[in-house]
């Protein structure tokens, strides 16, 4: 009754990464790009899909790293934070690093991120770039400020996440939404 | 608990809120969101790949880099707990005046929470704007993020009116309440010549010494965030003597020996010379009066805002002497 999750979870969760493309980790980004057109038209798009993807990265990153800087503040408003995010994986940001504040908490350390564009989807509106990310949060701990402590059943490893980036009318990339399952490790 | 009215009720309403049946219970509906939100992610990534965007994440999951993020409900009694430090400045922390709603179960929580929201009773449900609106929200309808129970089971609601009890403050009166208290440097007038007399048609240097920098503010209050901007914009000078002139930057202030002062460059600011002397004025100088505008575009979290509405303008005086040009005969 204490494991986190139910078994199915994880064929369940392998399924999704291979629909999305992917085989966990490592998959080349940009498969999904469609390359069957003429020359000129193709140069375009695949320079529109070099730039997608390059901004979801991008948005991505200052994500992490907006994250780590607003845990470590125990600021949960940190207006980097809506540089990068848009809800509803804001407010499950926020609420998340709220929660550790609220038991003396928080998150430090270094996190690795190793993330792959596994969809692009340019077509849709709104555009959208699907990122799956092989975390590694082992040196990455969840500590109560008092005496540097790590937090009982915090530890983590190396796991899947997913994202998903959006292009909002401004022409930001944001992400938008994002989950992490600790029991897929990668 | 009425007397209390510091963190403290907040600190039970939290509680309360993940569920006062206890662990147990909490724990078993938990799995059951989990094991839902296998179905619902599987939904979403095919969404996501046939290009309809997402509308909600899924409930239960922990976000990437966060993955730890349900280990509080899985720890009986833990011993960091910063009950005392913890609740203050947030919840309440809007100037809202820490209002208390309630639930349909009696539990007192606050009616505004700085990162969920407003309380809707009709519901029991947090609201806020969804941050930033969602591209596909279709023209006169909202998109607001609603949770309802336990942390993480937000979702994007699109309605057409805002939800019973949100009542975030209006940006417009933010944006002038913070016009009123925005500080700004008046201008600080140096002229050439200052302190020997000028003379009749020689140009006269003018120079703004205040900075020129554009001021920004911000302030952020129940969930709305607004933000000014003070851009100078230009400064008149009327010289005293009915004539005035008008300069789109600060000027340059003289330099003796670099600059010849019947021929001022491109980029100062020069008037181009009193066509009579002074002595007949009181006090027997001109009196200079320097206006420097500024226009104050203000912007907003909820789209709201506008370029041109504020404006506003400074002032400094100054006075010079001018001279009859003597004309040495013999």
């Amino acid at each position: 009754m204490r494991t986190r999750q139910p078994a199915y979870l994880g064929s369940a969760l392998l399924a999704v990464a291979l629909l999305l493309g992917g085989t966990g980790c490592g998959n080349r980004p940009g498969s999904a790009a469609p390359r069957d057109t003429g020359p000129g038209p193709a140069a375009s798009a695949d320079a529109r899909v070099a730039e997608a993807e390059e901004s979801a990265l991008a948005a991505y990153a200052g994500y992490l790293a907006a994250v780590r800087k607003a845990e470590q503040a125990g600021d949960p408003l940190d207006p980097q934070l809506r540089k990068y995010l848009a809800d509803p994986l804001l407010t499950r940001v926020r609420l998340t690093i709220r929660d550790a504040k609220e038991h003396g908490a928080m998150r430090t350390g270094k996190l690795v991120s190793n993330p792959t564009v596994t969809a692009i989807d340019l077509d849709s509106d709104p555009a959208t770039v699907s990122i799956q990310d092989c975390i590694d949060a082992t040196g990455y701990r969840l500590v109560y400020k008092k005496d540097r402590k790590v937090v009982p059943g915090s530890a983590s490893g190396r796991h899947l996440a997913t994202a998903t980036a959006t292009r909002y009318p401004d022409g930001r990339w944001l992400i938008n939404i994002g989950a992490s399952y600790q029991d897929q490790p990668c | 608990m009425l007397t209390r009215q510091g963190p403290a009720w907040r600190t039970s309403a939290v509680r309360a809120w993940r569920g006062p049946a206890g662990e147990a219970v909490a724990v078993s509906s938990r799995r059951a969101l989990a094991a839902g939100a296998v179905a619902v992610l599987a939904l979403a990534a095919a969404l996501t790949v046939s290009g309809t965007p997402a509308a909600a994440a899924p409930g239960a999951e922990c976000p990437p880099g966060q993955a730890n993020c349900d280990v509080w409900e899985h720890l009986p009694g833990e011993p960091g707990g910063d009950d005392d430090g913890g609740g203050s400045g947030d919840g309440g922390g809007s100037g809202r005046g820490n209002r208390v709603c309630e639930r349909d179960d009696g539990t007192r929580v606050p009616c505004y929470d700085d990162v969920l929201g407003w309380f809707n009773s009709a519901d029991d449900c947090y609201y806020k704007r969804a941050e930033p609106q969602p591209p596909d929200a279709e023209p006169g309808r909202t998109a607001y993020l609603r949770t309802c129970s336990a942390a993480g089971s937000s979702e994007l609601v699109y309605l057409t009116d805002p939800p019973a009890g949100f009542a975030p403050p209006d940006p417009e009166q933010m944006a002038l309440d913070l016009f009123a208290r925005l500080t700004l440097d008046p201008p600080r007038i140096r002229t050439a010549p200052s302190d020997a007399p000028g003379l009749v048609g020689v140009p006269v240097w003018l120079h703004d010494a205040s900075s020129w920098e554009t001021e920004r503010e911000t302030a952020t209050e129940g969930g709305v965030t607004v933000w000014i901007e003070a851009i100078p914009t230009k400064i008149v000078w009327r010289m005293g003597n009915g004539e005035s002139l008008e300069c789109s930057t600060a000027g340059i202030p003289f330099k003796a020996g670099v600059h010849d002062p019947r021929r001022p460059p491109r980029q100062a600011c020069a008037y181009a010379g009193y066509p009579r002397a002074s002595s007949t004025r009181p006090g027997g100088r001109y009196e200079i009066t320097a206006v420097k505008h500024w226009t104050v575009p203000w912007g907003s979290s909820t789209g709201e805002g506008d370029e041109d509405a504020l404006s506003t303008e400074r002032t400094d005086t100054a006075s010079i002497r001018i001279d009859e040009l003597q004309v040495v005969t013999r």
